[in-house]
């Protein structure tokens, strides 16, 4: 596999990140949104980012100058038609995302590759509408924030995905250094479904809302477990909302099999307002 | 020959402040025959036949044999009955609260039997007796016992690690990922210290069924419903 020329649509928080890891790869990258702004605004970031690692000794200058060489922002209608790879980190909107992937079809090389960052669409639902070619050359790649630092890459089969595709891709960014971890297209894919129950189960152990459990169930995981955070910090950090969205999301999809149920403490919490560090206030307070 | 009984065949007068009980598949069998307990292993000697001064003259009975619910229970009301010492369990596999209420002289419980990352264990003690043995397990396994409010069923770090380990084995029927990519994604996406099966193969299938399902017995809830692909695999296991 030759991967040469990308394209990252969306300059968000998870597009940026996944372009600086391209860009850190040697490899001419593209970013695209429809707020010129926000690209501005990514590039920007990956400047001062690449400044910083240079300052520690990360990269060397002539690195640093190849990297903001390489990175280009352009608006959706000027991106490179004959990319390798076009990566998509926009908003999780089935239909934003269907029409995007229908008009890249259209535009780009027979070549390229069209993926999606969704953690939450099925894969197979944002193919079925492209041609049959392209259809075998779709998949998801699941990059995990912030990207040009966890390593892991979700490689997601759709129904019509190219096997021998996935699997270069698998071989491609484990030679890039990153560990990737192939998985059919299902609700949540791995990280998003295995980690529930490290959530769930929380709730299940404290029962109701208790300032001295929630401590205690955090320390336990960390000091005994050895995980790097407990559930209730992790939640507080995630967003209490988002992980609520992603838990019923995962549960709708399963028919709301009871693994997956989420907790009415989870509920509450965003009906009260406390979203966690973004808001202040959480399972912790953080004012 | 453990190292109480070597001492007792050279001529030493043995006293210990605690005689262990415990079964061979315990992580942690050979340090706790290392220490200065008198120790009973529960499937090769007789631990109560001739013994019994043993147990008179220590300060508290510290059990750490992995047996199903049922036995386990009426094991502790055996020991609770004949002895009327403190008693400090492993109560990884089990309904810690119910057994805290039915055996009087259970002063304490605590949680090493589970392969875990931490230098801590989960423990819990209603008296000072308990606590002191708790300390002394410490020192044996190496890890700083961490007090917790209540044992739960199965405390906490194994009652969360045996949901996540079941999923991932829902996951395995469901032809999701392999066992190598799960592994790898829990650790590189979200920086678990190991991967579900990485457990798995620490910890064993059996005792991971056994306290799903002791959560499913206690609770009725279908979410602790193992998975059938580890049910056959602690099936196998256990062959």
């Amino acid at each position: 596999m030759n991967i040469k020329k990308v394209v990252i649509v969306g300059a968000g928080t998870m597009g940026q990140g996944i372009a600086q890891w391209f860009v850190q790869q040697g490899i001419q990258t593209e970013i695209a949104d429809i707020n010129e702004k926000q690209v501005r605004s990514a590039i920007e970031s990956m400047s001062k980012s690449w400044d910083k690692l240079k300052e520690k000794g990360k990269f060397t200058s002539e690195e640093v100058e190849t990297f903001n060489n390489n990175i280009q922002g352009v608006d959706i209608i000027g991106i490179y038609t004959d990319a390798d790879l076009v990566i998509e980190a926009i908003v999780e909107n089935e239909k934003i995302k269907t029409d995007l992937f229908k008009d890249l079809d259209a535009r780009m090389a027979k070549k390229t590759i069209l993926a999606t960052n969704t953690s939450s669409i099925p894969v197979s639902s944002l193919a079925k509408e492209l041609s049959e070619d392209r259809k075998s050359r779709f998949l998801g790649l699941h990059f995990f924030n912030p990207a040009p630092i966890m390593k892991l890459v979700e490689i997601i089969e759709g129904h019509w995905t190219d096997k021998n595709l996935a699997d270069d891709l698998y071989k491609w960014f484990d030679e890039k250094g990153k560990k990737p971890a192939k998985c059919k297209d299902s609700p949540g894919f791995i990280v998003n479904r295995l980690a529930r129950n490290f959530y769930g189960e929380a709730f299940r152990i404290i029962g109701q809302e208790d300032q001295t459990r929630i401590k205690e169930v955090d320390q336990i995981m960390k000091d005994v477990g050895g995980f790097k955070m407990g559930p209730f910090e992790l939640m507080d950090l995630i967003g209490i909302d988002v992980n609520l969205d992603v838990s019923t999301s995962v549960w709708n999809s399963f028919y709301q099999e009871p693994r997956f149920a989420p907790h009415r403490i989870q509920k509450f919490m965003v009906e009260s307002g406390r979203l966690g560090r973004k808001t202040k206030k959480g399972f912790y307070d953080y004012e | 020959m453990v190292a109480w009984e070597e001492k007792q065949k050279k001529g030493f007068t043995i006293m210990s402040d605690y005689v262990v009980l415990i079964t061979s598949d315990n992580p942690w069998y050979e340090k706790f025959n290392e220490s200065d307990a008198i120790v009973f292993d529960m499937e090769r000697d007789e631990p109560f036949e001739g013994r019994k001064s043993e147990y008179h003259k220590s300060k508290a009975i510290i059990d750490l044999a992995n047996i199903d619910s049922e036995r386990k229970l009426s094991f502790l009301k055996y020991l609770d009955f004949e002895f009327q010492k403190p008693i400090i369990s492993d109560l990884t596999l089990y309904w810690g609260d119910f057994y805290l209420e039915q055996i009087a002289n259970l002063e304490g419980a605590f949680s090493v039997f589970f392969h875990a990352e931490g230098n801590s264990f989960e423990s819990y003690h209603e008296s000072e007796t308990a606590k002191e043995a708790l300390d002394w397990i410490g020192t044996v396994v190496g890890k700083k016992p961490l007090s917790v409010t209540t044992p739960g069923i199965g405390f906490t770090y194994p009652r969360t690690l045996v949901m996540i380990i079941n999923e991932a084995f829902y996951a395995l029927e469901d032809g999701m990922s392999s066992p190598e990519d799960m592994d790898r994604a829990m650790k590189y996406g979200v920086n678990y210290p190991a991967g579900p099966f990485e457990w798995l193969s620490k910890i064993g299938p059996k005792s991971i069924l056994q306290l799903l399902d002791e959560l499913y017995n206690v609770t009725g809830d279908p979410r602790y419903r193992a998975s059938r692909l580890l049910r056959l695999e602690a099936n196998q296991y256990e062959a």
